[in-house]
């Protein structure tokens, strides 16, 4: 006989399931009657032949289930009776199903979000065609190629085509009288070709085309109105009309990724530039056989355009644009390690949710102690029972997850829309995807065997004669583990607690830093200049310095200046050159900050003057080289001895001399956490390049919010093709804080929910553990114990397991909280003693709270009805 | 029935209730009495095991069933051989037989 044939005979069968039933209960009470009549026709009296001929068949019920199971379409339908019979039970005890749902639903929800949120910003793939056929091509360990040496490299055809882009480039866009700041990529002719990037309406860049934009969705949407005949519209950037002829899908990821989101799509405006380099595998390729042909071509490059410095064949490389290859680079490594830390502390919360769970079930396990016993003794199997126990776990996390999936799509929506504070348009394109679904199921299922599983092995154990005689009746009896559950739970939560105050403090200390400049009255207006009206340097700095003058002149300003980098908005302020001065001969290898600023910088910035002087107007080209220094510097290099008037060169060859005019107080540069940094300033009017983005920085005598307007317009006279962004500089610091505020924020959350989960643990174990004890503690009272001696009783249970939880808590998280230091300002440690106080004393409150209402209850137990009960 | 029973070989109930079937359509109280009797009361099908035999049975469709009524005048229901039943009695049978034989020599060899 074939399966097929047994499943269709299985088929066949399944439509008259009711009758099924009936006609074999029929069967078996014909065949006991039968056998009760031939015992009778032997002359055993009625009654009495019935009865043998019934203990001869046997149980009645197990020959039934196993003549039933023949039938069984397998586990799928065992699976689906027991959800069914799961629910019915689930809807008979509401008030305990909603409370195991939502606290699986709050640590699944956040859970898979943090996943979501994860998956997105490192995960994700660009939005090419087979993203994993296109890799990052780098030649001389650089990521950056001249355009020449990227033709040479294209032309040689070793790639199944070789793209060039340069993103976070920034073009002013004309409308009406003002112009605004985009941020585009630019790209090599052949990219939208070579890479496949997907375009909703219109088509990508051709080749030898120019003067032409894609624009992004959010561009299209939010700047254009979302009209829809953009296809043809013209847009004025940098002075140049550019006709749009494609809009890119919603959800466009770039290749560089992690959420970066430019405006517009721009070809290269000419070929004297640098690209980031991406190569198409040719199909017969793999990447160690591509890495030798890029050899070969690195070694002709050195011999065609040789370098003074590098050589194109070293550091050679190709790295995936997918998965975890370009995660191991740079600073990236710190941004891996911090979503690592949200999984694992959102895993933590997840862990307390389903001890939440477990000890719900527990309780309600040992509420159904009776009937468990009376379906073992039917004949119900052991195994039965615990499938069944855990089908309502299972039931509970998939009603959860389901829960949990819809607060996952209402907070990644929330973060699709996020403006995040940053130097550059980010826009994150959460969607649920495969790997979620996927990542939830396996939560899902885990959630209800890590619940369930514990709960249904303990309440089956025994077998029907334990069971039925011990539970209820019991004078004392401890329910040993779901205290070690909640103690459990506890340390679970004291950890996330701790690195929740943790991050709190964090965000704390760090605002409350002394940036060493004062920044109340300051205010900063980005100016963009289209690149092109100002081709030679001393062109672009005499418009800086009349300018100056002109702000100067503004009623209410007090001082104005101009500064290549605004500290902490630009984490690329940091050089490492060798100093020469009379003090270091034979030089002194440094990393400092360098800027190069405008006169009067230092008043404008609040920060204090140690010695000597700022920098003037006449400190421009053709005048002796100056310098300013802060105190870190000096002691570097000078020691002790003064530095004003000293001079020093930056290498060897540095045929420019430079002065120590003036000597700084130490301030933060490049983050809020770094530490007296050395630092010099040099004269913007004698080295500053100002091409493209002026940083003017202004100072009022009033509040800054008043003089935005004028400083704007003053700007926008100098040069009407110019885009301003004017704002204060009070608001600008929140860059440098976002890490911390991100950090805190999330694991702040977490944290609270994770202490909600953990009280309302808490809580029901004491309450159950007093209606266990009723007739213990009314057996008490009634022989003369006192309402003390009796809150004392049942507050020692509670103590017990919260000290056990802080301890045990506490002692995990020195273990394991010691990596987050490089997530902390300087000065703070993880096992900062406040921190450990302060959650030890929320739990303390927590759980006192948590005792209160089952300690009333406690003490209003009237002896009398309580040993009624037995 | 409190004599101790020898233990059925794995399969052999299949087999008892094929060939018991051959003579002819029978309801299980039938089944369960007409293989003590043949047997001389040393083979005791234990009920609880005998129906769940007739319903794996009836899904490898060896057998057929259907309502009858009984000797007793009750309402029963019969399961008789199919096509297919038959088949796999006479494989069974010669298996059984080739079995026993084999045994017999090992028996009376040692």
């Amino acid at each position: 006989m074939s399966w097929f044939q047994q499943l269709s005979n299985k088929a066949n069968h399944t439509r008259s399931r009711e009758s099924f039933d009936e006609s074999l209960a029929e069967e078996i009470r014909l065949h006991i009657e039968e056998r009760a009549e031939e015992l009778r026709s032997t002359g055993m009296p009625e009654k009495q032949a019935f009865e043998q001929a019934r203990r001869e068949f046997g149980n009645t019920v197990h020959a039934a289930e196993q003549s039933r199971e023949a039938w069984r379409w397998t586990w799928i339908e065992d699976l689906a009776r027991d959800l069914r019979h799961a629910s019915r039970a689930l809807r008979k005890e509401p008030g305990f199903a909603a409370t195991a749902i939502v606290s699986l639903a709050l640590g699944i929800g956040l859970n898979t979000t943090i996943f979501s949120l994860t998956s997105e910003f490192l995960f994700s793939q660009p939005s090419v065609r087979d993203p994993g056929t296109l890799m990052a091509v780098q030649f001389g360990g650089s990521t950056q190629l001249p355009f020449r040496e990227y033709k040479f490299v294209r032309d040689s055809r070793i790639f199944d085509g070789l793209a060039g882009e340069n993103p976070m480039q920034e073009v002013n866009w004309r409308i009406a009288e003002t112009s605004r700041r985009l941020f585009v990529t630019r790209i090599t002719e052949n990219y939208f070709d070579v890479a496949g990037v997907p375009v909703a309406q219109g088509r990508g860049i051709a080749v030898n085309e120019r003067n032409v934009a894609v624009v992004s969705h959010r561009f299209w949407q939010s700047r254009l109105a979302g009209t829809a005949g953009v296809l043809g519209t013209v847009l004025i950037l940098d002075g140049v009309p550019h006709t749009i002829v494609g809009v890119l899908p919603r959800g466009h990821r770039t290749l560089i990724g992690f959420g970066y989101a430019p405006d517009l799509y721009l070809p290269l405006p000419n070929e004297n530039t640098s690209v980031s380099v991406f190569g198409r595998i040719p199909a017969d390729q793999n990447a160690a056989g591509m890495r030798e042909r890029m050899k070969t071509i690195a070694a002709e490059l050195d011999r065609v355009y040789p370098q003074p410095s590098t050589r194109y064949s070293d550091r050679i490389s190709l790295t995936s644009l997918v998965g975890v290859e370009r995660l191991n680079r740079g600073f990236l490594t710190t941004v891996t390690a911090f979503f690592g830390l949200m999984l694992g502390v959102s895993a933590l919360l997840l862990l307390i949710a389903c001890a939440n769970v477990a000890s719900l079930l527990l309780a309600r396990a040992s509420a159904r102690t009776q009937e468990f016993a009376i379906r073992m003794s039917i004949g119900a199997g052991r195994g039965r029972l615990i499938r069944q126990l855990l089908a309502e776990s299972l039931l509970i996390s998939l009603l959860g997850t389901a829960a949990g999936l819809l607060m996952n799509y209402g907070l990644t929506r929330v973060m699709n829309r996020l403006e995040v504070a940053l130097p550059f348009p980010v826009q994150l394109a959460i969607t649920p995807d495969w790997r979620l679904l996927l990542y939830a199921s396996v939560v899902s299922v885990a959630a209800a065997v890590a619940a369930g599983l514990l709960p249904a092995l303990k309440s089956t154990r025994g077998g029907a004669n334990t069971l039925l005689k011990s539970g209820e009746h019991q004078v004392g009896g401890r329910a040993t583990v779901r205290n070690l559950l909640v103690a459990g739970q506890l340390a679970v939560s004291v950890v996330v607690l701790i690195i929740a105050a943790l991050s709190i403090r964090n965000l704390v200390a760090a605002a409350s830093l002394d940036p060493g400049f004062d920044l109340r009255q300051t205010a900063w207006a980005q100016m963009r200049l289209v690149p092109e009206a100002y081709p030679e340097p001393a062109r672009a700095r005499a418009f800086v310095a009349s300018t100056l003058d002109q702000l100067r002149g503004l009623p209410g300003i007090t001082s104005a200046t101009i500064a290549v980098f605004v500290p902490l908005n630009d984490h690329f302020a940091t050089r490492t050159r060798t100093v020469y001065s009379e003090a270091t001969r034979n030089g002194l290898r440094l990393e400092h900050s360098w800027n190069a600023v405008g006169p009067d910088y230092l008043r404008t910035m609040g920060i204090p003057l140690v010695a000597g002087r700022e920098f003037r107007a006449l400190d421009r080209e053709g005048s002796q080289s100056v310098l300013i220094v802060n105190e870190a510097f000096a002691r570097q290099v000078f020691g002790d001895a003064n530095p004003l008037g000293r001079t020093l060169r930056f290498g060897r060859d540095d045929q420019n001399e430079k002065t120590i005019v003036g000597v700084a107080r130490n301030s933060k540069y490049s983050t809020i956490g770094e530490k007296d940094r050395p630092a010099v300033y040099e004269a913007f009017l004698q080295v500053g390049a100002a091409r493209g983005n002026l940083n003017f920085l202004i100072r009022s005598s009033g509040p800054p919010q008043e003089m935005l307007k004028p400083l704007a317009a003053a700007l926008l006279k100098a040069d009407p093709a110019a885009s301003i962004d004017a704002k204060p500089m009070q608001g600008a610091t929140a860059f440098a804080l976002l890490p911390s505020r991100m950090g805190a924020g999330l694991l702040g959350t977490t944290g609270v929910l994770g202490l909600a989960l953990a009280s309302v643990g808490l809580y029901g174990v004491l309450a159950y553990s007093i209606s266990r004890r009723t007739r213990e503690i009314g057996l008490r009272m009634a022989l003369g114990a006192q309402r003390g001696q009796v809150l004392r009783l049942v507050l020692q249970e509670g103590a017990w397991i919260l000290g056990l939880g802080l301890a045990a808590g506490g002692l995990i998280s020195m273990l394991i909280t010691r990596p987050l230091v490089r997530f902390l300002v300087p000065g703070l440690q993880p096992t900062d003693p406040a921190s450990y106080l302060l959650v030890a004393l929320v739990l303390v409150a927590v759980g006192f709270a948590a005792g209160l209402r089952p300690a009333a209850r406690a003490l209003r137990i009237d002896p009398l009805r309580a040993l009624r009960y037995e | 029935m409190t004599t101790p029973q020898p233990e059925f070989l794995p399969g052999t109930l299949y087999l008892l209730i094929l060939r018991t079937l051959a003579s002819g359509p029978m309801h299980g109280y039938a089944i369960a009495k007409r293989i003590r009797a043949a047997s001389r009361d040393a083979l005791a099908v234990e009920e609880g095991s005998l129906y769940p035999a007739l319903n794996r049975m009836l899904v490898k469709g060896w057998l057929a069933a259907e309502w009858g009524v009984s000797e007793t005048n009750r309402k029963a229901r019969f399961y008789r051989l199919t096509p297919a039943g038959r088949k796999q009695l006479h494989q069974e049978a010669a298996e059984f037989n080739r079995l026993i034989a084999a045994i017999g020599l090992v028996m009376k060899e040692a």
